[in-house]
C-alpha cells in the first residue's frame, strides 16, 4: 500500500455520532470526497504505521449561507459573502463523516477495527485506488476463485476494480436483489461469465422462468473464455447448453410423496391417506420401485383401497385416480416414466446449462426444480461421503453452482411451496457438499426471509418499494443503514456488494459484459410501429391485388384473360 | 434618506472626540453655537451617517472611518429641581448662560475601518490605501470628527484592484456592525445600506439580498 504521494483529504475534527465514525474537516478544492468515498488515517500499532481505511458516510457544509443569500437565483451566495468580507475561494468548508473501516490485516485476510478514531486535529487522507483495489477485494484479476464484477463506483472505470472471492459465493451462496428494470440480470450475466472464464471453469446450471439465457451461447466462441495449455492446465472452451423446453423430463420415480402431495392439490384427507398407501406399497416392490408409471400409481391405489373393514372407497378412490391421470397419465410433457435429465449432463466443470422453464406451469416449475436439486444435493452429498449411489442417479465428484432466477417463486414468503424445503436445506448444509446457491429476485419482500439470509454474499442494485427495501434491511445484517439509504438513489448497473465475498460492502459499478445480454426490456413503441407498418403495407398489397374472377356455374375458376 | 441630504459643509469638522467605550467605540460632541462660526447643520451628524476623525499622531494622511449609530443628550440642568431665576431659554441666556454653555449633543460612533489621504485632501485610491473592521490605531481625545462626503463614502467602499471574478465592493466591517450588542446597529446598517444602493448600481441585486437578511433578522425572527 506504500509508495504513493499521498493525498491529503483534510483534518480531524473529532469522534461522530456512534464509536466508530469521525469527524473531519475539508475544503476539498477537487471536489473528490464524495459520499461512499473512501480516506484513510494513520495509526501506530504494534510499532508499525497502520492506514485505517474509513468510508463518508455524511458530507455537510459547514459555513452554509443563510436562506436569504440564497433567494436571488442571479446571484451568487459568494458574492455576497465577499462583499461582506468574506473570501470567495475559502466559501467551501466540509464536515465529513466518516466510518471507520479498519486496516487490512493481510494475516488475517479481513480489516480490523482498532476502535481508536483519529485525533482531533491529525490529517486524513484520500484513499488512492491502488490502496483500495487491494484492501477491498478478496482476490485478485485472473487468480482462480476470483470473478471481476466491475469498479469501484466512486472511482473512474478501471481505477479501483472489485474482485469478489468465488470460492465464498460457491460455497456459502449469493442473492442478487433489485428491482426490475435496474440490471440483476446483467449482473447475473457478468457472474457467469466469471465462473465460465479460463480461471475458474465452473460447473453451472442456470434455472431460468423467463428463457433470457439463452445469449450466453456465444460464450463458447469468444476469445476471452479461452485458454491454451499450460504445463499446470489442460486447453479449456468453456460449453453452454441450454436444454430445450421439450427435454426438461422428471422420471416420476423421483417425486416423493410429499412432491406427489404438492402436485395433486385439494386433496381430502381420504385422497391423501389412499395415496400414501398405494404409493407405499407401489414404491416397496422392487420391480416399480425405479420405474412406475402414472397407471402404477392408480393400479395400486385401487388395489389398496376398501381392504379390512369393507369401507367404500370407490368414488374417493376415482377421484385420486381422475387427478393422477390428469397429471401424470394424460400430460406427458413433464413426467416420463423412464427419461430424465441426466445429472452428469447438466453438471460439468466448464459447462453452464441453462434449463429454461417458461413452458412449464407454475407448480410443475417448482417440482422440476426441486427434483432437480434434491437429486444434486444428494450426489454431492454422497460423493463427499464417498457412498455408492441407491436410486440410479450417478455421484458428482466436483462442485456446482445452480443460480435460480426469480427465486421468489421458488422459496416465496408466506407459502408452502414444494422446492423451498429442499432450497432451505441446500442453503443451510451445501457449503459441506460443495454446491453454491445463486439466488435472483426482483421482490425480496416476497422472498422467504431465512432464504435470504443463508446467502451470505449480497448484490443489492436499486430498490425503490419500501416494503423490499425493509426485508433487505431486515435480512441482511453486512450492509450498515447508511449505505442501504443509497438503495433507491442507485442508478442502472450500481450495485451494494456486501458480505462473505469482499472484505467489506462496496458501492459498484457493473462491469460491461463480455456476451450480449438477452433481459433487457422489450422496446414496445419501435416494435408497435414496426409492426404497424409491416401490417398496413400487407393489407395495402391485398388490397392492390386483382381479384379473381369467381369460379363459373360448375364451380371450375376461369383464367383470367390476359391484358 | 438619500446622500444628497448630506451636502454641508466639506471639509468642516461637526465635533470633537470626547471618550470611548473601547477600540471600535467613541463619544463626540457636536460643536455648539458657542464653538463654530456657524451652527452644525443636524444633517451632518445624523444617524447612520458616515465620519472621519483625523488621526493627529499619524505620519502617513490617515483617518479613522466610522458611522453614528447612537446619540445622545448632555444637560446640566437635568435633575435640578430647586427654585430658578430663569423660567426658558432666553433668560437663562442672561442669569445663568454656564446651563446653556454646558449643554452638548453627543454621537455614538462605531469604528469601521481607517482609510488613507493624499496632500490635496482626496482619499488615496488602491486597496492598500484602506482598512476595514476595527482600525488598527485609536483616535484621541479631542480628535476632530468630520462627515464623509459621497466622493469618500464611494472610495472606502471601492475595491478596484479586485479581482475579476471578485465584486469591487466591500462592506466587510458590515458583520461587525451586526454583531455587536446594540440594538441601534443593525437599524445603522440599514441606513449605510440606503448610502452605498445608489453609489454602486452594479450590486443593487447583492445589497438588496443583505437588506432583506439583516431586516428578517429584524422584524420577523423577534416575532416568532
Amino acid at each position: 500500500m506504500n509508495g504513493v504521494a499521498q493525498k491529503l483529504a483534510g483534518t480531524t475534527k473529532g469522534p461522530g455520532d456512534t464509536p466508530h465514525e469521525f469527524i473531519f474537516i475539508s475544503t476539498d478544492p477537487e471536489n473528490i470526497l464524495k459520499h461512499g468515498e473512501y480516506v484513510w488515517y494513520a495509526i501506530e500499532k504494534n510499532a508499525k504505521t497502520q492506514k485505517v481505511i474509513a468510508r463518508i458516510t455524511e458530507r455537510a457544509d459547514a459555513h452554509g449561507y443563510p436562506d436569504t443569500f440564497l433567494s436571488d437565483p442571479l446571484i451568487a451566495p459568494q458574492d455576497i459573502a465577499a462583499i461582506m468580507g468574506y473570501p470567495r475561494e475559502q466559501s467551501n468548508i466540509y464536515e465529513i463523516s466518516a466510518a471507520i473501516m479498519g486496516y487490512f490485516d493481510m494475516d488475517v485476510g479481513a480489516f480490523i477495527n482498532p476502535w481508536i478514531p483519529p485525533l482531533p486535529g491529525s490529517p486524513v487522507y484520500f484513499a488512492d485506488s491502488a490502496m483500495l483495489a487491494e484492501a477491498l477485494s478478496r482476490k485478485k484479476q485472473n487468480d482462480i476463485g476470483s470473478a471481476w464484477i466491475g469498479d469501484l463506483l466512486t472511482r473512474d472505470p478501471g481505477d479501483a476494480p472489485i474482485i469478489i472471492d468465488m470460492t465464498e459465493i460457491t460455497s456459502s451462496h449469493i442473492a442478487v436483489i433489485a428491482s426490475t428494470g435496474s440490471g440483476k440480470s446483467y449482473l447475473a450475466g457478468v457472474l457467469i461469465e466469471e465462473l465460465m472464464r479460463p480461471y475458474n471453469r465452473a460447473s453451472v446450471l442456470i434455472i431460468d422462468p423467463h428463457g433470457e439465457y439463452s445469449t450466453l451461447q456465444e460464450l463458447t466462441d469468444l476469445q476471452e473464455f479461452r485458454a491454451g495449455a499450460d504445463s499446470q492446465r489442460t486447453a479449456y472452451q468453456p460449453e453452454v447448453r441450454i436444454f430445450k423446453p421439450a427435454e426438461v423430463k422428471v422420471r416420476l420415480s423421483t417425486l416423493e410423496i410429499g412432491d406427489l402431495r404438492y402436485l395433486l392439490p385439494d386433496m381430502t384427507e381420504k385422497q391423501q391417506y389412499l395415496l400414501e398407501k398405494g404409493f407405499k406399497k407401489m414404491t416397496a416392490d422392487p420391480r416399480l420401485k425405479k420405474k412406475w408409471t402414472g397407471k402404477d400409481l392408480i393400479q395400486s391405489i385401487a388395489e389398496n383401497s376398501g381392504g379390512d373393514n369393507e369401507r367404500d372407497d370407490t368414488s374417493t378412490v376415482g377421484a385420486l385416480e381422475w387427478k393422477i391421470a390428469a397429471r401424470f397419465v394424460d400430460n406427458t410433457m413433464t413426467f416420463d416414466p423412464v427419461d430424465h435429465l441426466d445429472l452428469r449432463d447438466i453438471f460439468k466443470p466448464g459447462q453452464c446449462s441453462v434449463l429454461p422453464l417458461h413452458e412449464l406451469d407454475d407448480r410443475n416449475q417448482q417440482v422440476v426444480a426441486a427434483t432437480l436439486l434434491r437429486r444434486a444435493f444428494r450426489a454431492r452429498e454422497r460423493a463427499v461421503q464417498k457412498k455408492e449411489p441407491t436410486d440410479g442417479d450417478q455421484n458428482l465428484d466436483y462442485p456446482i453452482f445452480i443460480l435460480i432466477e426469480e427465486a421468489h417463486h421458488f422459496a416465496p414468503a408466506n407459502a408452502d411451496v414444494i422446492s423451498l424445503r429442499i432450497l432451505k436445506q441446500i442453503l443451510a448444509e451445501g457449503r459441506k457438499f460443495g454446491m453454491g446457491i445463486g439466488l435472483i429476485s426482483q421482490r425480496p419482500g416476497k422472498l422467504d426471509a431465512d432464504v435470504l439470509s443463508q446467502c451470505q454474499t449480497q448484490c443489492i442494485m436499486r430498490i425503490v418499494n419500501e416494503m423490499d427495501q425493509n426485508a433487505v434491511a431486515a435480512s441482511v445484517e453486512s450492509v450498515g443503514h447508511e449505505l442501504l439509504r443509497n438503495l433507491p438513489a442507485l442508478s442502472k448497473g450500481q450495485v451494494i456488494i456486501s458480505g462473505a465475498a469482499v472484505n467489506t460492502p462496496v458501492l459498484c459499478r457493473v462491469r460491461r459484459r463480455i456476451t450480449k445480454h438477452g433481459g433487457a426490456s422489450i422496446d414496445a413503441p419501435r416494435n408497435w410501429v414496426e409492426s404497424f407498418s409491416a401490417r398496413t403495407a400487407a393489407e395495402q398489397r391485398r388490397n392492390e391485388a386483382i381479384s379473381a374472377p369467381p369460379p363459373n356455374s360448375m364451380g371450375i375458376y376461369r383464367k383470367r384473360p390476359t391484358p | 434618506m438619500t446622500l444628497n441630504n448630506f451636502a454641508g459643509a466639506y471639509g468642516n469638522p461637526v465635533g470633537v472626540i470626547v471618550k470611548s467605550d473601547s477600540h471600535i467605540r467613541y463619544w463626540a460632541q457636536i460643536y455648539n453655537e458657542n464653538e463654530t462660526i456657524a451652527p452644525v447643520d443636524p444633517q451632518e451628524y445624523a444617524f447612520g451617517r458616515y465620519v472621519r476623525v483625523e488621526y493627529p499622531n499619524i505620519a502617513q494622511p490617515r483617518h479613522l472611518i466610522g458611522v453614528i449609530y447612537d446619540s445622545m443628550l448632555l444637560n446640566p440642568s437635568f435633575g435640578a429641581l430647586g427654585p430658578r431665576l430663569a423660567a426658558d431659554d432666553s433668560q437663562r441666556a442672561i442669569f445663568s448662560p454656564d446651563y446653556l454653555s454646558e449643554r452638548a449633543v453627543l454621537i455614538g460612533i462605531i469604528a469601521i475601518g481607517s482609510m488613507e489621504y493624499l496632500a490635496n485632501g482626496e482619499p488615496a485610491s488602491g486597496s492598500r490605501g484602506k482598512e476595514q473592521g476595527a482600525p488598527s490605531f485609536a483616535v484621541e481625545a479631542g480628535a476632530k470628527v468630520y462627515p464623509l462626503t459621497e466622493s469618500e463614502i464611494y472610495a472606502f467602499h471601492f475595491y478596484e484592484d479586485s479581482s475579476e471574478t471578485a465584486p469591487a465592493l466591500h462592506i466587510s466591517y458590515l458583520s461587525q456592525m451586526l454583531s455587536a450588542p446594540f440594538s441601534l446597529l443593525p437599524q445603522a446598517a440599514l441606513r449605510i445600506l440606503d448610502q452605498l444602493e445608489p453609489m454602486f448600481p452594479g450590486y443593487q441585486r447583492h445589497l438588496k439580498i443583505i437588506r432583506r437578511n439583516i431586516l428578517w433578522k429584524q422584524s420577523i425572527e423577534p416575532a416568532r
